[in-house]
């Protein structure tokens, strides 16, 4: 827990101020300020509809802000295109299945590292992602979509992991997988954050996600509800007012513990 | 399948097919028209085929053609030019105009592009009709009494087009465009997340294509010698361009080839066969088509490669090759 304080003593490395977002009309992100510390892991729970992938989305630079502003490393992300945050280091496992269902397991692997950034450490990205899914190594030929759906999940990390980032971005990596294949992937998340890669991970998966990420957000209504340490968030009686709201934390944002 | 699939067969039925265009001897009555209308038929299906492999849905190639038509003959018959330097102002018109459709219609997606592309044409069209001084109006405007070259010049040149078209559709599909496209084609937010930048490949993409149909266009100009603007802008080529490639195999290299000459041959077959009794040809010629369609879903192209599965070494090729397109 050392580590980690000094370092967000300093500027965090992303840095969400503010910010209100949405599609169109509808605005989901509604003031939401977290921050991720160069090292740690951060985990973003909340029910369904609550913005943690709109988060995601206005992070990755594919949904723009209407008000507030995103620092990665001290710099503005507003006014950088989507592509080119990628250059910076930042990158998406996004949510579900979305791999290159018609390429193989390797061509998706080559297609993460399409960037500047990622082609330069493509070779040695390339050995570390297959040894650390040794189930990607054996199917390295097979089509994306015949796999299982752990598979694809695997391939979705390995192919963010190709592009080299600072900060990684998981959406719901345990979705629909079983408990065990979930516990494999995490497993995987673990020896990652291992490797210094600053990671955001968004689940609705309380206790997994918690079991790897050292502080967390709850999300409720766009706002961030409850903020605290992964032991503080385990009292399940404040997540569960989180989740399904209770009359004493109506209205203002409760905080316990100063892990921010 | 739905990806380009890159492979010795593809390529080397390819140039086989291309070699039958140079060969057959162009003096035959008929066939010289027939290898014409091949020829121009490919450019324009490789166009088609190269958009719609980087998720553009082209309902408008005729506005390409027709811009290319017009670019020719404009040039031909205020500027004087001769026969192959006309061709410049047609790939000109032809990539400015691709390139302006990639811009303006920036992030517009599967239908919606596809509808814009609509309004690209018929636009075209009647802007075509809005200025009679320069196109003749719904008149239409002949070519130039006496530019004309001879016959074999024409068709010679329609070949060596047709060949130079598929050799950049090749070129470009052993380069990272080819990936970048494939990952458009999938899933466009996913690709950008990659740090692939869809305006840049889709104009691109767009541009080159423009110019390919608007090449066929320019060549069609000096066969036809005649342009209005409902010839240029005319529905039949923006479904041709489609329809080729779909029945020889969309999103391969060969399959937009191979199209060209069914549809030809499908067309001409009917029409020779039944042409004494007006009507059946064409419900002939549409029942060939559906067929086509129906039975080899995937496209001829199937017809003539080996069936893929899962554990044939062939895979590993490609990812090779791949690999080396990306590096």
């Amino acid at each position: 827990m050392n580590v980690p304080r000094i370092q967000t003593s300093t500027s965090p490395l992303l840095d969400i101020r503010n910010v209100h977002a949405g599609y169109g009309e509808s605005l989901v992100l509604e003031g939401l300020s977290i921050n991720v510390g160069a090292g740690q892991v951060v985990c973003l729970l909340g029910a369904n509809g609550v913005g943690k992938s709109t988060t995601l989305m206005a992070i990755t630079g594919i949904v723009t802000p209407n008000a507030g502003d995103i620092f990665f490393d001290g710099q503005s992300l507003l006014g950088i295109a989507a592509h080119q945050r990628v250059e910076l280091g930042i990158a998406l496992a996004p949510e579900g299945r979305q791999v290159f269902q018609h390429c193989t397991v390797h061509e998706n692997l080559l297609l993460g590292s399409f960037s500047k950034r990622g082609r330069k450490v493509r070779r040695t990205k390339l050995e570390e992602v297959y040894s650390m899914f040794p189930r990607l190594a054996e199917r390295r030929q097979q089509v994306a979509g015949l796999m299982s759906g752990g598979e694809q999940q695997m391939l979705a990390v390995g192919r963010a992991l190709m592009s080299d980032p600072r900060l990684l971005m998981l959406d719901e990596p345990s979705l629909g997988l079983a408990p065990k294949i979930a516990l494999q992937v995490y497993e995987v998340i673990a020896r990652i954050a291992a490797s210094g890669i600053s990671i955001l991970l968004v689940e609705q998966n309380t206790q997994t996600a918690l079991s790897v990420a050292e502080r967390g957000y709850v999300l409720s209504h766009g706002q961030v509800a409850l903020s605290g340490s992964n032991t503080e968030l385990m009292d399940a009686t404040a997540i569960r007012e989180a989740f399904f709201g209770s009359s004493q934390t109506s209205g203002s944002a409760a905080s316990i513990g100063a892990a921010s | 399948m739905t990806t380009p699939e890159i492979n010795r067969f593809g390529v080397a039925g390819t140039i086989a097919l291309l070699a039958a265009l140079v060969l057959i001897p162009f003096d035959l009555p008929q066939m010289n028209d027939w290898l014409f209308r091949i020829a121009t038929l490919i450019m324009l299906a490789v166009s088609w085929n190269m958009m719609a492999s980087a998720g553009m849905i082209s309902l408008g190639h005729s506005a390409f053609w027709g811009v290319g038509s017009y670019g020719a003959l404009l040039a031909i018959n205020y500027m004087k030019l001769p026969f192959f330097l006309s061709f410049l102002p047609a790939l000109v018109f032809g990539a400015v105009i691709g390139m302006l459709l990639a811009l303006s219609t920036g992030r517009l997606k599967g239908v919606f592009f596809a509808i814009a592309t609509l309004a690209l044409s018929e636009g075209c069209r009647i802007i075509g009709l809005m200025l009679p001084d320069l196109t003749g109006g719904a008149a239409g405007m002949f070519l130039r009494h006496g530019a004309r070259p001879t016959a074999s010049v024409l068709y010679y040149s329609s070949v060596v087009a047709a060949l130079l078209t598929v050799m950049v559709a090749w070129f470009l599909s052993k380069t990272r465009l080819r990936y970048a496209m494939r990952a458009m084609h999938d899933n466009e937010d996913a690709a950008q997340m990659l740090g692939i930048n869809p305006l840049y490949y889709r104009t691109l993409i767009s541009t080159i294509a423009g110019a390919m149909a608007a090449g066929a266009g320019a060549l069609n100009l000096w066969h036809s010698a005649y342009l209005a603007p409902d010839v240029a802008f005319s529905l039949h080529f923006a479904i041709l361009a489609q329809i080729a490639p779909i029945i020889g195999g969309v999103h391969t290299l060969a399959g937009p080839v191979i199209g060209a000459f069914a549809i030809i041959g499908f067309s001409e077959l009917s029409r020779t066969a039944l042409g004494i009794k007006a009507g059946y040809s064409l419900l002939i010629y549409g029942i060939l088509l559906v067929c086509a369609i129906t039975f080899t879903p995937k496209g001829l192209y199937r017809l003539f490669m080996p069936r893929r599965n899962a554990s044939t070494k062939r895979p590993t090729r490609i990812a090779a090759a791949g690999e080396k397109a990306l590096l």
